[in-house]
């Protein structure tokens, strides 16, 4: 044994960004005579774990060099296509694949760009088609987005919710400063989910100086497991326990932060009896905007055309100035005293502040009754509240770098274990309120959203520059608005992209891709691969609209979203499937006509990734990172990077169009990234290379000095964040609308009229201002057989739907009770005559099964079973990660019902009975 | 000196990364390894803790492995490292049974492949043939990667410190569960920690004395 260095000709560490999930790491890879041999995290970097790395990322070696790559571009030869179906594939050279594509494609675009469609991946290994895609795809008006994909399962309601409330994609724990953590259904710190790794590193600091966290979930693993206190809870029941907190806090303790609630929230906000803000002069009129509205994709674009709810500056919300007694708008300067509390009139109206409405609402939520619905007992409510409250310790302060703030050290946060149900929307508003009724917002110790504002990069001599500079700011009705990200943006960059949470437009009977105008609440829709689809669009009359016939994928939708039979209709109702991948599918192997071979994140440059997404940068005080990600060896075989395809494509089908789909594709690029003059590239008619656009970007942002040849050798830079970027809530004259949700008054009507045109059923109940909890169709359920609440969770070890096949990661998962076992509660399993290791069958109440080991444990609420997401692989490109594990997406409903009627998330939980089969 | 480990369980997470940094960095063949994760759970329903339990060779002071090798081939080295000198060691096995840590491997099949049938990939080419050659037909184990911290001093980097003088799985820790250093001095990182956190090894009670740590 030993370490051998004879025959080393070369020895390497190549900075450069991880890309097994969507955190984008820092890492450094080391190679050895040509070879990728070791990865390690960055110290420097605070974009991860200042110097470690999760098995995920460590096991990208094996991405890399996992023989079932794809080499070469393939083409189906059996013209039968469906689940089990040999493909036949046939090797094709790149020239055989386009053309096949490019002729088609050309003659479904001049029929109906619709007919067209694209659809990036998601993940990290999951390849993804570049940026080149979405900029000529949006010129050429194809649809797409986000539909296809995982992203189904994403923050349909988190998302949108956290910009509302904090102008950022998602919410963490300043875990830096907060002693007092509740996670309801979250595993961040935990290795998984949204910025793993500086959550991981942050929350280990935390739990090391005595952070109590206490974690509301069905199942004691990740974080449960690692919680101060574990609380049992029947899966979407979440809102019902936060608001019996809230009613506790406000009605019983007396314990919030009055002067947050009065100058950050809508609470003083008069409301009138038709539920909607009493103004100036007279009902809100709406403002319209005639933006070049929402990109087909359902995301990337300035600003939605349509009718915003609310109204300008000329009639503004009242409020009570209980200094004068008398009614004002609510940014009087001469305001003595904002009324939370009361009754008033302002022109002959009759009127209460939000505050008061709300304070009301709340008492029927009890924690009896908020015991009865998810089972923890009434008085751990009571206790979690109390503590919880106790520890905000309302009216404290703390010195930040000579600056005194609002010390909340208490947080409530919540993901996709109790967002992803027909409740979502109105759950995470009460998450975004209990940490608002006591001032904990975007504050030290509170709850915070990713950073939400910078004021640029600070290491260059001359003026701040660009693109690292945005930030949250006032918009209509004084509510925060979040700057989008994306072509076309200018000078706005990034920290929404996809959701525009605020302001909203109202609800329209139209139907653009995906629902996104009936439920303009939120972007991710069900609606491609419904098993009721069909019956939708014709109630919508969208018949025949959305009738895709080429689709461009990267990404294996038949695994990771839903319903595997609704899906598999719906790729084969598709004439022509091209899907640009790493490996051999369920999807391919399903349903692809060409099978692309793409490079994977070690094998390609981009100055973007860094960039572009809205949750790999640290929070709190954390320093600014900006990263570039470099190959570290030349693509094998005949790979190529989905840009690269992209690209070639345009070239080829402009020249069929005498249109430069090139110039167009770049211009919009550099537009959006934004690149000063001075550095763009000479010849924009030739397609620019990552390099290209990065080092204009580069040198543009942090100075002529620092172009792509300088952050290839350095990977990264970084740079000090200001106490007001980290903590903006007092710095910036914003409200946030968290205690009175207005909007859903206007859409309520509304939402009537389309169900009663239509005969889709969106409830309206839903639209209430109140936030309230919903029971969903998990607890409607009425059959006594389906006794069991079954859902699917995230495993530390997986990701996206390309972990199970590296063999580290898959020693790993049979070494835990969790990851390839079905798991359920002992006594309930026992009760149903199951043992450890038996072969089960779990069937849901509409009929579908998977099979599994069943894995008999204590962490279990009683009614619940658990299935680690993105396991149960069938394909035969994936020979690991074939036949670990079942499979939850199997399972899971993807109908119009199961839904939330508000925003269109997902109902991630499904109602089953489990039964042994014979092995 | 006598160099030892200090494995936090507060900041555990059971991410697995230790094992899987350790078996990149040793180019170790499947269902071999040299650390390992163990999970399981204690309690009844619903007052339940899961446990979490990073393990390694524990280094022992009083070493059984030692005692019971008949060519001498397992060592203890003056900072307290036990390592195997594979070419001394005839694969006889005894330490294995002797370990009461379950820490040690027969190293049966160097050629075992991570895709079966597929052949080895370059990953694995080059981390067997060159960076870290096994030798067949011994017993391997954990060495604190000793070849790394010899090297490290060698280049004047401090251990424990410094990541190239560090275990590989101590660096690749994204909680920072591990520190890694100097049990003989009682100033250093991993003395004070155990003192301050009550730290405790394995199995105490056997008298082999580890040289890794727990802190609860």
């Amino acid at each position: 044994m030993g370490n051998a260095k004879q025959g080393i000709w070369e020895d390497v560490w190549v900075p450069t960004t991880c890309a097994r999930c969507y955190c984008i790491c820092a890492i450094e890879v080391r190679r050895v005579n040509g070879v990728a041999v070791e990865i390690r995290g960055v110290p420097g970097s605070t974009q991860g774990s200042e110097g470690g790395l999760c098995s995920k990322g460590l096991s990208g070696l094996q991405v890399l060099y996992d023989p079932n790559r794809l080499n070469v571009p393939l083409r189906r030869t059996n013209p039968e296509k469906g689940i089990g179906i040999d493909p036949k594939w046939k090797e094709i050279t790149w020239e055989e694949a386009y053309a096949e594509i490019v002729p088609r494609m050309k003659k479904l675009l001049e029929e109906d760009p619709k007919k067209v469609a694209g659809s990036p991946g998601t993940g990290g290994s999951s390849p993804a088609w570049g940026t080149g895609a979405p900029s000529y795809t949006a010129g050429l008006g194809t649809g797409g987005g986000m539909v296809w994909g995982g992203g189904l399962q994403c923050g349909g309601a988190s998302h949108p919710v956290g910009g509302i409330t904090h102008g950022a994609w998602s919410i963490v724990p300043d875990f830096k400063y907060c002693n007092y953590a509740l996670y309801f259904g979250a595993t961040k710190g935990h290795g998984a989910g949204h910025s793993a790794l500086i959550a991981a590193r942050m929350a280990g600091e935390a739990r090391a100086k005595g952070m109590k966290m206490v974690v509301f979930d069905p199942m004691c693993n990740t974080a449960a497991g690692k919680a101060t206190e574990w609380v049992p809870i029947i899966p979407g029941t979440d809102g019902a326990v936060i608001l019996a907190m809230c009613n506790i806090i406000v009605n019983e303790l007396g314990i919030i932060d009055k002067p947050f609630l009065k100058l950050k929230t809508n609470a003083p906000y008069l409301v009138g009896p038709d539920m909607k803000y009493i103004r100036e002069n007279g009902p809100a009129r709406g403002v319209k905007a005639h933006g070049r509205g929402l990109a087909p994709d359902g995301g990337l674009g300035e600003q939605a055309a349509g009718t915003y709810i609310g109204d300008d500056e000329t009639n503004k919300p009242m409020v009570w100035d209980a200094g004068e007694g008398k009614a004002k708008v609510y940014d009087d300067p001469t305001i003595k005293d904002y009324a939370l509390e009361g009754t008033y009139e302002y022109r002959g109206i009759k009127c209460q502040p939000s505050f008061q409405l709300l304070k009301e609402h709340l008492k029927q939520y009890t924690p009896e009754m908020a015991s009865k619905v998810s089972s923890i007992p009434a008085e751990t409510i009571h206790r979690i509240a109390t503590e919880f409250a106790t520890e905000a310790r309302v009216g404290s302060t703390i010195n930040i770098d000579g600056q005194t703030l609002p010390y909340r050290p208490v947080s409530a946060i919540i993901f996709k274990g109790g967002e992803g149900h027909g409740n979502a929307y109105h759950t995470c508003l009460a998450v975004g309120l209990l940490s608002a009724l006591v001032g904990a917002c975007d504050v030290p110790g509170g709850t915070l959203g990713w950073p939400a504002r910078t004021l640029g990069y600070t290491g260059r001599e001359d003026e701040d520059q660009g693109a690292f500079k945005w930030s949250v700011f006032k918009g209509l009705d004084g509510f925060l608005q979040c700057q989008r990200f994306g072509p076309g943006s200018g000078k706005s960059n990034k920290n929404m992209p996809y959701h525009g949470p605020w302001p909203i437009t109202m609800p329209e009977l139209k139907h653009r891709f995906g629902l996104l105008d009936i439920q303009p609440a939120g972007t991710f829709k069900y609606i491609i691969g419904g098993s009721d689809r069909d019956e939708v669009w014709e109630k919508l009359g969208a018949t025949g609209d959305y009738r895709t016939e080429m689709l461009f994928l990267a990404k294996n939708p038949l695994l990771s979203i839903g319903d595997r039979d609704a899906i598999a209709a719906a790729l084969k109702s598709i004439p022509f499937l091209v899907v640009s991948e790493l490996f051999n599918t369920e999807t391919t192997e399903g349903f692809a006509d060409i099978v692309l071979p793409d490079t994977c994140y070690l094998e390609k440059d981009s100055w973007s990734s860094g960039l572009s997404q809205n949750y790999n940068h640290a929070w709190g005080t954390d320093d600014w990172v900006y990263h570039i990600s470099q190959k570290v060896v030349e693509p094998m075989g005949q790979r190529k990077s989905g840009d690269d395809v992209t690209y070639e494509i345009a070239q080829r089908l402009g020249k069929e169009w005498g249109r430069n789909l090139i110039k167009e594709a770049n211009e919009r690029t550099l537009r959006s990234a934004p690149i000063s003059k001075e550095y763009w590239p000479e010849d924009v008619n030739q397609k620019l290379t990552a390099a290209d656009i990065g080092d204009a970007f580069m040198k543009s942002t942090f100075g002529s000095e620092r172009g792509w040849e300088w952050f290839k050798e350095h990977g990264f830079v970084r740079w000090p964040k200001k106490v007001d970027e980290a903590y903006w809530t007092w710095f910036l004259d914003i409200r946030i609308p968290v205690v009175y949700l207005e909007w859903l008054a206007h859409m309520k009507p509304v939402v009537e009229d389309i169900n009663q045109k239509t005969g889709l059923f969106m409830d309206p109940a839903q639209y209430t201002p109140l936030i309230s909890w919903f029971p969903t169709t998990i607890h409607k359920v009425t059959d006594p057989k389906y006794d069991l609440f079954c859902y699917s969770y995230r495993d530390s070890l997986h990701s996206s739907s390309q972990t199970m096949e590296q063999p580290w990661l898959d020693e790993a998962s049979q070494m835990n009770p969790w990851t390839y076992n079905i798991t359920m509660n002992a006594e309930t399993g026992r009760e149903k005559g199951l043992e450890d290791g038996d072969l089960i069958e779990v069937e849901s109440y509409l009929g579908r099964r998977e099979t599994g080991r069943v894995k008999l444990v204590q962490g279990h609420h009683p009614l619940s079973v658990a299935i680690c997401a993105t396991a149960g692989h069938w394909a035969k490109g994936q020979p690991t990660a074939k036949g670990k594990g079942a499979n939850f997406n199997t399972l899971l409903p993807m109908t119009f019902e199961h839904t939330d009627p508000v925003d269109g998330n997902l109902e991630c939980c499904v109602r089953v009975t489990v039964r042994k089969i014979e092995d | 000196m006598r160099l030892g480990m200090v494995i936090d369980r507060k900041r555990c997470i059971g991410c697995y990364s230790c094992q899987i940094s350790c078996k990149a960095a040793h180019a170790l063949p499947p269902d071999v390894f040299f650390g390992r994760v163990l999970v399981s759970e204690t309690g009844t329903y619903p007052t339940v803790t899961k446990q979490i339990l990073p393990v390694l060779c524990n280094h022992c002071k009083e070493a059984a492995c030692v005692k019971v090798c008949p060519t001498g081939a397992t060592q203890k080295r003056e900072d307290g490292i036990v390592y195997v000198n594979s070419e001394e060691c005839v694969g006889c096995r005894y330490c294995i049974v002797a370990c009461p840590y379950q820490m040690r491997t027969y190293n049966s099949d160097g050629n075992k492949e991570y895709w079966p049938g597929q052949g080895l990939t370059e990953l694995e080419r080059v981390g067997r043939e060159i960076l870290y050659p096994l030798e067949p037909n011994t017993v391997i184990k954990c060495n604190f990667c000793m070849e790394k911290l010899d090297e490290g001093l060698r280049k004047g980097l401090k251990i424990g410190i410094d990541r190239e003088a560090t275990p590989t799985c101590v660096n690749a820790c994204p909680v920072k569960a591990r520190t890694f250093g100097d049990l003989d001095d009682p100033n250093s990182n991993v003395s004070k920690l155990i003192k301050e956190r009550k730290g405790y090894p394995l199995h105490s009670e056997l008298g082999t004395e580890p040289s890794v740590y727990y802190l609860d």
